[in-house]
């Protein structure tokens, strides 16, 4: 069921290679550029790309934590998916350090502002309760992991499998036997999850007001935490889409046969109802702000949809992050066809990241031009290849698919709960 | 326990339509008189005019709006039950949604007199419709106002016929039991339905189609009622939130009202093998969720305000946690963000008092929610010399005709659901009976049993 | 030529009806319904051809959309006034006009797809048909000449109906 060690020789290092040539290719574009002395442009993009690539991190277990609260049923076969892009988290973790380095040149002076920008904007203040905010929500996903991987990493290692090695054997220490570790977990998880949400939400609004929203002082939305969050839940639903179709393709660890049409249909709809769900919060704030047409609200929209060269990007974010998606989801024979459904996520999650572009760049570049170019594809590459090792580390690693054990014993659990009702 | 059968669900559910009792009676005749007393106060502010009611300067909207509001936001459950939850394949909507839906229906009737009530000259509402008129005056599809005209009617159409077709299976079952002019009645709503393959075919098509053209209707709806406020400059209702919070508020209160019908309904009916507690704790999880967004939007906003430099926006936050209306508004932050973080507490989430009292006092906080944002938002604008109180005991008389309407709303409301209960079947016979199947095919020792 | 007779086969199970119906499409006949209390899936799929209701939902939602937005648009031209420094014919707020309408149009164009499909409202009853139908039995009524009556008969036996109605 798991990969044996036949599986585990099937599995070629290719897409390894190119990831770490990716990640190299990403170092070389950023220390060119620092080199050069192209400081903004150059911790922008890393900026840009750390949001990204972090939020698309923590969206994976999110959304896995979002799938065992809602007792999907489907959901089974793509948990395991999603927490395997937690494996960037402490690569993560340590490119914070860049976002500390950058905060000088990207965010502007705190003197001139009101008093109480001057007090929740001081660069020490803020970079600390985010590092702190991160590292928190970081081992809240890690706590919840704990107790998502120990019942099928335990289970596998009961059938004689040597899963995750020492790690696995601290993971599982204090084994009560596959059933009654597979209640504990569903008890823990469900309570983890619950945190981990909430936890989520109020974090991610910091890293929006703090990270985003504070490099134009000025401005201010109340919407956009929670617009950054939904955001990111969107590109974790695309990415979820896409990672399937790889795994399904790839046949890892076996799970191949379990995302089936249903499964991909599933997904497609679910990244539909979250482009909708952002069009809806990203209308919600443009319409209040242009309707109030104030002063301190309008400039920072206007410069990314009016000015140039703001305006093509803006335009591009709409096509690709929405409409495509958008108008390419509503049709069934998209939704379940692997190749169609891979497309549409990438599209979209091409969009988000110069959705995240547009929000970053315009408040610090203030140079001519549009800072778009092969440095920032560089060191784009550069997060790809560190994110995609990262996840392709744990995908080999970690059981994809719940044990057979597990499985039982939770429906033997939900069969005797559901007894003697007719609803 | 043996499972119920296709007769049994019928017979179960439609003895709710028996000969009224005592006790219903009584009950209808307490909504009729709330009605009445409405209805008398409403004559006589038209007669009157509107400045028997409690708005004066600066305050312009005061309780109508937010009784418009908090039935608007009622509304929302029942299509978020029937439609979304459908889409979702959550099979424990089942036995909830029907009466779910009925208390949509009736809330957006009972919402939709109130912009006929804060009207003071009513004859003149036919203005917010646009028609050719040979002035050549059209309505000003900019203002919110109007959106909400087109969103509350959609609503009100969508959800009505929704509710309709769902029950047109239900209501040939009662068809085919009745007898004499009963029969016949049921026989034309029902269309003369059989269950025909080809009628099943295009009915399971279109179901799915109004679920998904509902869903996104829902969030749409108290997104527009959000604009009316959002859309102005006045500090504390200028902000990016308002929509996606009222929405949540909506859902909120909405999934409160149904556990406040539904739990008496259940015993009283008895009903308490199809509407068990699981669904009743499924719910309180919904509000769980609900109550969180809520007390998320109440945090920021007011963290905000402090952040942005507002001075104006800043001292209406003050002003609600402080002022003259501190009060409504810590009954607001209790009951709306607190206490239902009580059910995080399985003992309290199963417990049918818990369920009970707290399913109310949610509704009460939202009340004095909307009645917060409204009233409290108008009274301390930005110039203080036009900051203003509403009072119920002003110029030496007191202002009944408010309270006595927004009684009256409750009375209408209520007044409508008991009817729909002798009336209609309360829970989807069919929707029973397919869980049924769908039980029975899961368990058949030649099927395989799905994860 | 002779008058074209109906018979109904009642059966317990769903599953035996829609064998039924299978075998008895197979044969030739045309002019056959199911019925059954609830939607059965295999029912359904015996049916030849697709809904037409999508095709009432798509137009009319178009139609509602491009409506809603002329309505607003052309009637702000001609009453034609600059509103709080807002453009007469502005866009944004026109989205949420013309969205309304599209939903409101949709929903008014799948009802009437309903109605057409399922060929609602029936204005005569079944000419055959049993109470039990509605309840908790499953139904196969097919039209045919006199002489087909015994091997439909037949056919139904066959697949365990519990009763067999002529008319």
């Amino acid at each position: 069921m798991s990969s044996g060690p036949e599986t585990r020789k099937r599995t070629t290092l290719g897409p390894e290679l190119l990831l770490g040539l990716a990640a190299v290719v990403g170092l070389a574009a950023f220390g060119t550029a620092l080199g050069l002395g192209w400081k903004v442009r150059a911790w922008q993009v890393f900026h840009v790309n750390f949001l990204f690539w972090t939020g698309l991190a923590f969206a994976g277990v999110v959304l896995s934590a979002v799938l065992r609260l809602t007792d999907s049923r489907w959901g089974f076969a793509v948990r395991r998916l999603g927490e395997c892009s937690a494996a960037f988290l402490p690569v993560s973790l340590v490119l914070y350090l860049g976002v500390v380095a950058g905060h000088g040149t990207l965010a502007p002076d705190v003197q001139p502002l009101a008093h109480a920008k001057q007090i929740w904007l001081a660069p020490a203040f803020l970079l600390m309760r985010d590092g702190a905010a991160l590292l928190l929500l970081a081992a809240l996903a890690g706590w919840y992991l704990y107790f998502s991987l120990r019942p099928d990493v335990g289970a596998a290692r009961e059938g004689g499998e040597r899963t995750l090695g020492a790690f696995g054997a601290w993971l599982t220490r204090d084994w009560r036997g596959a059933a009654a570790e597979a209640k504990r977990s569903r008890k823990a998880t469900a309570f983890l999850g619950v945190g981990l949400v909430v936890a989520y939400a109020l974090v991610f609004t910091l890293l929006a007001l703090d990270q985003i929203m504070a490099f134009d002082p000025t401005w201010m939305s109340t919407l956009f935490g929670a617009y950054f969050f939904i955001t990111n839940l969107y590109g974790g639903w695309a990415m979820l889409a896409f990672v399937a179709v790889l795994a399904r393709r790839g046949n890892l660890g076996g799970v191949g046969a379990a995302l089936d049409g249903d499964v991909l249909h599933s997904l497609g709809k679910l990244v539909f109802s979250f482009c909708f769900l952002s069009l809806d919060f990203f209308f919600s704030q443009f319409l209040v702000i242009w309707y109030g047409n104030l002063p301190e609200e309008t400039p920072f929209v206007l410069r990314r949809i009016r000015q140039m060269p703001w305006q093509t990007v803006a335009l591009a974010v709409l096509v690709f992050c929405f409409v495509v998606p958008f108008v390419a989801l509503l049709f069934k024979s998209i939704k379940r066809d692997a190749r169609t459904l891979a497309a549409v996520g990438l599209v979209a999650l091409a969009g988000l990241w110069l959705e995240r572009f547009l929000l970053v760049a315009p408040s610090t570049w203030h140079g001519a031009g549009l800072p778009l170019g092969p440095l920032e594809l560089g060191v784009t590459l550069g997060f790809l290849g560190l994110f995609g090792l990262s996840w392709r580390f744990a995908v080999r690693r970690v059981p994809l698919l719940p044990a057979a054990a597990v499985t039982e014993a939770l429906e033997t659990e939900t069969r005797e709960a559901e007894e003697g009702t007719h609803g | 326990m043996a499972a119920l059968t296709y007769r049994e669900v019928a017979d179960k559910v439609l003895r709710a339509m028996t000969r009224p009792g005592p006790v219903y009676t009584a009950l209808l005749g307490l909504c009729v008189s709330l009605v009445a007393l409405g209805g008398v106060a409403w004559a006589y502010q038209i007669e009157t005019g509107i400045g028997v009611s409690v708005k004066t300067n600066p305050v312009g909207w005061s309780l109508y709006i937010t009784t418009f509001v908090f039935w608007v936001g009622i509304a929302h459950s029942g299509t978020l039950i029937s439609a979304i939850l459908f889409l979702l394949r959550a099979r424990w909507r089942t036995s909830i949604f029907r009466s779910a839906e009925a208390m949509t229906v009736i809330a957006v009737m009972t919402a939709g007199l109130f912009p006929f009530i804060h009207l003071g000259r009513v004859w003149r509402v036919y203005y917010l419709l646009p028609y050719p008129n040979q002035r050549e005056l059209w309505p000003n599809f900019k203002s919110p106002l109007i959106w909400d005209v087109f969103a509350i009617s959609t609503y009100f159409t969508i959800s009505a016929i929704f509710f309709f077709i769902g029950m047109i299976p239900d209501l040939a079952v009662i068809r085919d039991r009745a007898k004499g002019w009963r029969r016949r009645i049921y026989g034309v709503l029902s269309f003369g339905w059989r269950g025909s393959d080809r009628e099943w075919q295009s009915y399971l098509s279109a179901y799915v189609l109004f679920a998904g053209l509902a869903t996104p209707l829902v969030i749409s709806v108290h997104s527009v009622v959000s604009w009316d406020f959002a859309m102005s400059i006045v500090p504390g209702w200028h902000t990016t939130i308002f929509a996606p919070y009222f929405v949540a508020g909506a859902i909120h209160s909405g999934f409160a009202m149904v556990l406040t019908l539904l739990i008496p309904l259940r015993r009283i009916l008895q009903c308490e093998d199809l509407i068990t507690r699981r669904h009743l704790e499924n719910m309180a999880k919904v509000i769980i969720l609900t109550g969180l967004i809520v007390g998320y939007a109440y945090g920021l906003e007011f963290f905000l305000a402090w952040y942005g430099g507002n001075k104006a926006e800043y001292d209406v936050f003050v002003y609600r946690a402080t002022g003259h209306y501190a009060v409504e508004y810590w009954i607001m932050v209790t009951c709306n963000a607190l206490l239902p973080l009580a059910f995080f507490v399985k003992k309290v989430r199963t417990s049918l008092v818990a369920l009970f009292v707290l399913s109310i006092l949610i509704n009460v906080g939202m009340w004095f929610e909307r009645f917060v944002i409204i009233v409290t938002s108008l009274s301390h604008e930005y110039l203080p010399h036009g900051w203003g109180e509403i009072h119920l005991f002003a110029a030496g008389e007191w202002k009944w005709v408010d309270l006595a309407i927004v009684a009256g709303s409750f009375g209408w409301f209520f007044m409508w659901f008991l009817l729909f209960l002798k009336t209609l079947p309360w829970i989807s016979i069919t929707e029973v009976r397919e869980g049924l199947h769908a039980k029975a095919a899961h368990q058949t020792p030649a099927g395989e049993v799905r994860p | 030529m002779s008058a074209r007779q109906r018979i109904l086969g009642v059966f317990e199970r769903p599953a035996d009806a829609a064998a039924a119906v299978r075998e008895v499409r197979e044969r030739g006949f045309r002019e056959v319904e199911a019925y059954s209390p609830v939607p059965v899936e295999e029912l359904i799929a015996a049916l030849p051809g697709k809904p037409p209701v999508r095709w009432f939902t798509l137009l009319c939602g178009l139609g509602g959309f491009v409506g809603g937005m002329a309505l607003a648009v052309l009637t702000s031209l001609i009453y034609n006034l600059v509103v709080g420094g807002k453009p007469p014919a502005a866009f944004v707020p026109y989205l949420i006009i013309s969205f309304e309408s599209t939903i409101l149009l949709g929903g008014l164009g799948t009802l009437v797809g309903l109605l057409i499909g399922a060929r609602l409202p029936r204005r005569k009853a079944p000419p055959l048909w049993d109470a039990r139908l509605s309840e908790d039995r499953y139904g196969v009524a097919v039209e045919c000449n006199p002489e087909a009556l015994e091997l439909l008969a037949r056919i139904f036996a066959e697949h365990g109906a519990e009763d067999v109605l002529r008319a």
